[in-house]
């Protein structure tokens, strides 16, 4: 698999993931996702005598995220639900202790995946998500939804869809793609969509800062838009590790 | 989630596999598990990985006031957080004894040996100082998480780089990276955990444990080493007993991991900085190899009980060979027997030999060996590839000897005798057994005689000794357990 630039409008595009599932071996599935890298763009320059090939680089950050999923389990006898599975998320930053962000981060994740899973067929019972920050240059989050999703597709568990998330930014007059960390030290707003993988409904957005509706709109579009390259790079992975499981 | 619960099938298992010096990922027993280094992009960040264990470290200061009896000392402060992540037991925001446990001995580790210059860290005495922060966080807990979580620690702590601070009169600026380069953190030496556990009474002392083996452990010894050899902790934990010789023995070995170990955390620095300089980004994302597709994964076969050396050594069974060989790797676990642990080919009457393991024999026979060797006999050692062309020869030279009819010496007299007895009389304090030779069957026993017999028999041509000499108990033919039990 090609860390290609995914160009997906012009001039936008999605950092490249790289995943790998079962990293660990202790929870029933596992997986790590980073995203961001170099960027090589190819140019080619021709003058009248030669044509010169240039490569201009980019660094755009490097998101690192691992998820752990233990799969049906026991739960605690305050927090068992009789009709579906509780689900338990648990964010741990790369130090310190979890603040008020990291909260609303993983309630975010908790809700995003309770919509994902079929907790009806595993009443009194808990889905335990683990996620560990690794790296963060920017679009934290949606690479915390992404890693629970694969990590979950890895414990093999039932799951109604996959979700994919994307996260954008709203400068002072267009809108950015996946920002890293630099590029968000400019931004009004930032958004982060999450969409599911049967018909690129919307399932959870989660915004900060000011923006005007036709904003919203237009990055919901381009978000969506963006996701389906995120579900095609699902799919490489799935028959990828097919071999493997 | 709580703890699943041990079997005692499981636990049998391992201590019969340790008692026949196996384990269950086909390690030696003084064998670690191979470690390695992943930095991320920001300063003072690491991946560790033991074998499957994988732990996180991050380094990061701020500044404070410090302490009111160490004016002009910085603060170091180590934490080690068990998120369910390590394993299912394991609860978030709660400290466990276990965390208790892995905190203390990292700060008896790294603080308590003082190897981190605080002085360095004081910005202004009794007023602001750098208070560095070491949070280690465990990914995946597949044992020995101490030597994980300390040189992931220690790694973390060599990689980062705080700001620079200038102070003029009463102001004080810190630089940010961008403008003034950062400083790394002054480290007088590198002192690492090296763990080992402890079974049977302090019989059995494996190196580097798995979760597992940690499980069904009597005792636990983890020393502090740097890479001078110089001892800065120990603890030993658990109820076996352990000698003031096992502590010194394992010490002098924990201090050759230690070297080893900072050598190849000083090389994954070097690398990183490197890297850095020349201006390629690092990141976790290298780490994840994208043609491979388990980098970081485990293993798919996890229980390697079928080593290489095992299946040579059953393919030699199979096509049935007089000598059978076998490479004994692993460590022996009393002191006397160090010196003994090389295997012994020892003759078993004409045109036969058996391949011994010297340390399985009691201590009464060593104590004759001792007589022998003062008699000028020596130990017979044999490498794989030498032994059976060996015996050949040795075969070749005793029937020499005895065709050419050369004067023979009283002892060899004695010797044929001798050993017809032990034909004779099994019960004789002697030793009996059957050499097998079809080497089909799974039941052997195997007969325990002495090197010096093929010693003599090479070297003053078939003078063998006579077996009576080694008084070993007959009744109890030494059998090796891998080879009757079937089910191994």
């Amino acid at each position: 698999m090609e860390d290609s630039a995914i160009f997906n409008v012009q001039e936008q595009w999605l950092r490249p993931l790289r995943c790998e599932l079962n990293v660990l071996s202790r929870p029933d599935g596992s997986a790590m996702i980073t995203q961001g890298s170099y960027f090589i763009l190819c140019c080619y320059v021709n003058t009248f005598l030669y044509s010169y090939r240039v490569h201009i680089f980019f660094f755009k950050g490097n998101t690192a995220v691992v998820a752990a999923v233990y799969g049906p389990v026991d739960v605690k006898p305050q927090r068992i639900l009789v009709d579906k599975a509780s689900i338990e998320t648990v964010y741990k930053p790369k130090s310190g202790l979890p603040n008020v962000a990291d909260r609303m981060r993983e309630t975010i994740i908790k809700n995003t995946c309770e919509t994902a899973l079929l907790s009806a067929i595993h009443p009194r019972t808990a889905v335990c998500i683990v996620l560990q920050e690794m790296q963060d240059s920017g679009g934290l989050l949606s690479c915390c939804i992404n890693a629970a999703c694969m990590a979950l597709m890895d414990s093999g568990i039932a799951m109604k869809f996959l979700v994919a998330a994307v996260s954008c930014m709203i400068s002072e007059d267009d809108i950015i793609l996946d920002p890293s960390d630099k590029d968000l030290m400019g931004s009004k707003a930032s958004l982060t969509f999450v969409f599911d993988s049967a018909k690129k409904n919307l399932v959870a957005s989660h915004t900060s800062g000011v923006f005007s509706q036709e904003q919203y709109h237009e990055s919901l579009l381009k978000c969506r838009q963006a996701s389906c390259e995120i579900f095609e790079f699902y799919r490489s992975l799935v028959k990828k590790y097919i071999i493997c499981i | 989630m709580k703890e699943s619960i041990l079997s005692i099938s499981e636990k049998t298992f391992i201590l019969s596999a340790l008692s026949e010096t196996r384990r269950l990922d086909g390690r030696k027993l003084d064998e670690f598990r191979p470690m390695k280094i992943h930095f991320g992009s920001d300063w003072g960040c690491c991946i560790v990985t033991l074998g499957q264990t994988k732990v996180i470290a991050q380094v990061s200061c701020e500044v404070q006031q410090p302490k009111p009896t160490r004016p002009n000392e910085g603060l170091l402060l180590l934490f080690v957080e068990l998120s369910p992540m390590g394993a299912p037991h394991f609860e978030a925001g709660r400290q466990s004894d276990l965390a208790v446990q892995l905190n203390r001995l990292l700060e008896k580790c790294i603080k308590d040996s003082r190897c981190v210059d605080l002085e360095s860290l004081c910005i202004t005495a009794e007023e602001k100082v750098w208070a560095v922060r070491v949070d280690v966080n465990i990914l995946n807990h597949e044992g020995n998480l101490v030597d994980a979580a300390s040189l992931a620690a220690l790694t973390a702590l060599s990689h980062f780089r705080r700001p620079d601070v200038t102070t003029t009169g009463e102001q004080t600026i810190i630089h940010d990276p961008a403008e003034r380069d950062p400083i790394p953190i002054t480290l007088h030496h590198h002192p690492v955990c090296v763990s080992y556990a402890v079974f049977d009474k302090g019989n059995h002392v494996i190196a580097d444990p798995t979760a597992i083996e940690e499980r069904v452990s009597e005792g636990q010894i983890v020393f502090g080493v740097n890479a001078y050899r110089e001892l800065c902790g120990l603890h030993l934990g658990g109820n076996a007993p352990i000698t003031l010789e096992m502590v010194n023995k394992y010490a002098t070995r924990a201090a050759k991991r230690a070297l080893e170990l900072v050598t190849q955390m000083k090389k994954a620095l070097a690398e990183d900085l490197k890297n850095r300089i020349s201006g390629i980004e690092v990141g976790f994302r290298d780490c994840i190899d994208s043609n491979n597709r388990l980098s970081l994964g485990k293993d798919n076969f996890q229980i390697q009980l079928f080593t290489p050396d095992f299946k040579k050594e059953r393919a030699k069974r199979a096509s049935n060979i007089d000598v059978k060989e076998e490479k004994i790797n692993d460590e022996v676990m009393d002191d006397s027997s160090e010196d003994d642990s090389e295997p012994v080919i020892v003759s078993v009457g004409k045109g036969s030999a058996e391949l011994v393991n010297q340390k399985k024999q009691d201590m009464k026979l060593r104590r004759k060996r001792k007589l022998q060797n003062d008699e000028g006999g020596k130990e017979y050692d044999v490498d794989e590839s030498s032994s059976s062309e060996e015996s050949d020869n040795l075969d070749k030279e005793s029937e020499d000897t005895r065709k050419n009819g050369e004067p023979m010496s009283d002892s060899e007299i004695q010797v044929v005798a001798e050993y017809k007895g032990t034909e004779n009389k099994p019960n004789e304090n002697k030793v009996i057994a059957n050499i097998e030779l079809s080497g089909d069957s799974e039941e052997e026993e195997t007969v325990l005689l002495h090197g010096e017999d093929l010693k003599n028999g090479s070297t003053e041509k078939g003078r063998g000794r006579c077996p009576k000499e080694e008084k070993m108990e007959g009744d109890e033919p030494h059998s090796r357990g891998w080879y009757s039990k079937p089910t191994w």
